[in-house]
């Protein structure tokens, strides 16, 4: 039998336990994963980093030494004096990764997009088609013109800005809407994996008994006169 | 009120149809109806990259779409290049595969190398990635096996991001969707792609869809039980959008009833 559902299940428990009050159990099951979590990536990275690293540079790949060199000054971050030495392969990681970032966000963010936006206006199609390109590009405007900052605005062109502005609460809303959504289903997803069919009983059984675990736990920090911050 | 009978209540709410089977509405959006059509306009036998970025704890959220696109593109004789942009998910690249072959046993004659291959990890998010696409034996000289790529049969041409032709990315990412598989592997080798996404990043990437930068994607859970309701391959996800539905029901009561409490409070 494969008893990773049932290990699974009892660590959502756990951690679920302190929903109720802080307690051991959830501890002993917080530091499991961040020391699971951690051993788990060495490995990873260790291997990952012998397939595509030391490997090829024994084969003869020599050029990769800059890379080992780089990511073993970034160790330096951890020395108080000569933390500065971090510095360099942070840049190189810095600047890389804006470089990167930058030549392939102009087509895909900025060109693209605006394409997207401009065009459906311009070309034939339904006249809801037309109608929601309209808007579609009316709103983007409006969105805009909210973050034109270089002068004063007045004028009937304030009314535009407000329009920009509730166009921006809508948007967080939304965003936020949809974070709690992604929340509810995290928490269902856990919930489908505590109550699978097959370990319904083992689960309720497993509940109960880290109930008392905590309920015991508290009644004993109660009377060590132990108070919660 | 003490806000763990709240709790309690949520858990009582949210196991209601864990135990009472029940069917509501599922309209099918048209993110999801996107991504059917981009799956099924996949001609037979294309090479198609997989990006398993699902942890084991988004699982139980995204897997079933994941799992069901992996079963559509192997009915469908595609061969799926698989690799992970996160170190969690190297695990989940087989667990993913042997869920497939769930959903239809008839597929457990795929052949690994041929049908299939597990690149494994692929370190350094963008940067990363772009190295990868510009030299893929460079960046990854073996599977995950430690079997070199040009010793398997359907890595036999495959050098760089462009000679794949479509992708899935299938990003469990809680922070912020994957945006640089659109700047590295789209904008610049033209690819099709398509996503399998948590509910948060929904909003983000519509503008993607529209513009048809991506070809379409399934938006948490709801979007992968209307996959699944499409596809007439019944799942987890179904039951777990009755959940949903009902617990944001509950959510919402929850709010008016705190909302009426305050205002009554303050006359």
């Amino acid at each position: 039998m494969d008893p990773s559902p049932i290990i699974g299940m009892l660590m959502v428990l756990v951690m679920w336990s302190s929903l109720y009050k802080e307690n051991p159990l959830y501890l002993i099951g917080e530091n499991m994963l961040v020391g699971v979590s951690m051993g788990y990536f060495f490995v990873i990275a260790y291997n990952f980093i012998q397939t595509s690293c030391i490997k090829p540079m024994i084969a003869g790949s020599y050029y990769l030494v800059i890379a080992v060199v780089l990511g073993l000054m970034l160790f330096f971050n951890l020395h108080k004096k000569y933390s500065w030495v971090s510095r360099y392969p942070m840049w190189f990681i810095m600047g890389t990764s804006a470089a990167l970032a930058m030549t392939g966000a102009i087509k895909a963010q900025i060109t693209d997009q605006i394409r997207a936006t401009i065009l459906p206006v311009l070309s034939i199609s339904s006249p809801m088609d037309i109608f929601n390109s309209i808007i579609t590009l009316v709103l983007v405007i409006a969105g805009i013109m909210y973050f034109i900052f270089t002068r004063e605005v007045k004028g009937p062109i304030r009314h535009v800005r407000t329009v920009g502005y509730w166009l921006l609460i809508i948007t967080f809303g939304v965003l936020f809407g949809s974070t709690v959504l992604y929340r509810v289903d995290f928490f269902l997803g856990q919930l489908n994996k505590v109550l699978k069919p097959e370990i319904r009983p083992c689960t309720l059984l497993s509940a109960i008994l880290i109930l008392v675990v905590v309920k015991l736990w508290s009644r004993w920090q109660e009377q060590k006169g132990v108070v919660d911050e | 009120m003490d806000k763990r009978y709240i709790y309690v209540l949520l858990f009582v709410v949210g196991s209601i149809p864990f135990f009472v089977p029940m069917v509501l509405p599922l309209p099918i959006t048209e993110m999801t109806s996107k991504y059917n059509d981009f799956i099924e306009s996949i001609p037979d036998g294309s090479i198609v990259a997989f990006n398993v970025q699902i942890y084991r704890s988004t699982w139980p959220m995204l897997g079933s779409g994941s799992a069901v696109t992996t079963t559509r593109l192997f009915e469908k004789d595609c061969r799926i290049v698989f690799f992970t942009m996160s170190a969690s998910g190297v695990p989940m690249i087989d667990f993913n595969v042997q869920e497939a072959f769930k959903i239809n046993p008839k597929l457990s004659d795929k052949v690994y190398g041929a049908d299939w291959v597990d690149l494994g990890f692929v370190s350094g998010d963008e940067s990363g990635l772009a190295a990868f696409l510009t030299n893929i034996p460079g960046v990854l000289p073996t599977d995950s096996n430690g079997t070199p790529l040009e010793d398997i049969p359907i890595m036999k041409g495959i050098k760089t991001g462009g000679d794949i032709k479509y992708v899935i990315n299938a990003a469990g990412s809680v922070s912020s969707p994957p945006l640089y598989f659109q700047r590295q592997w789209v904008a610049k080798y033209g690819v099709k792609l398509g996503l399998i996404a948590v509910k948060s990043t929904g909003p983000q990437v519509t503008p993607f869809i529209e513009a048809g930068e991506m070809q379409g994607a399934l938006i948490g859970t709801g979007g992968c039980a209307e996959y699944e309701a499409l596809t007439q391959k019944p799942g987890p996800a179904l039951s777990l959008t009755n959940a949903g539905s009902i617990t944001i029901i509950f959510l919402m009561l929850l709010m008016v009833a705190s909302n009426i409490n305050y205002y009554r409070g303050r006359k």
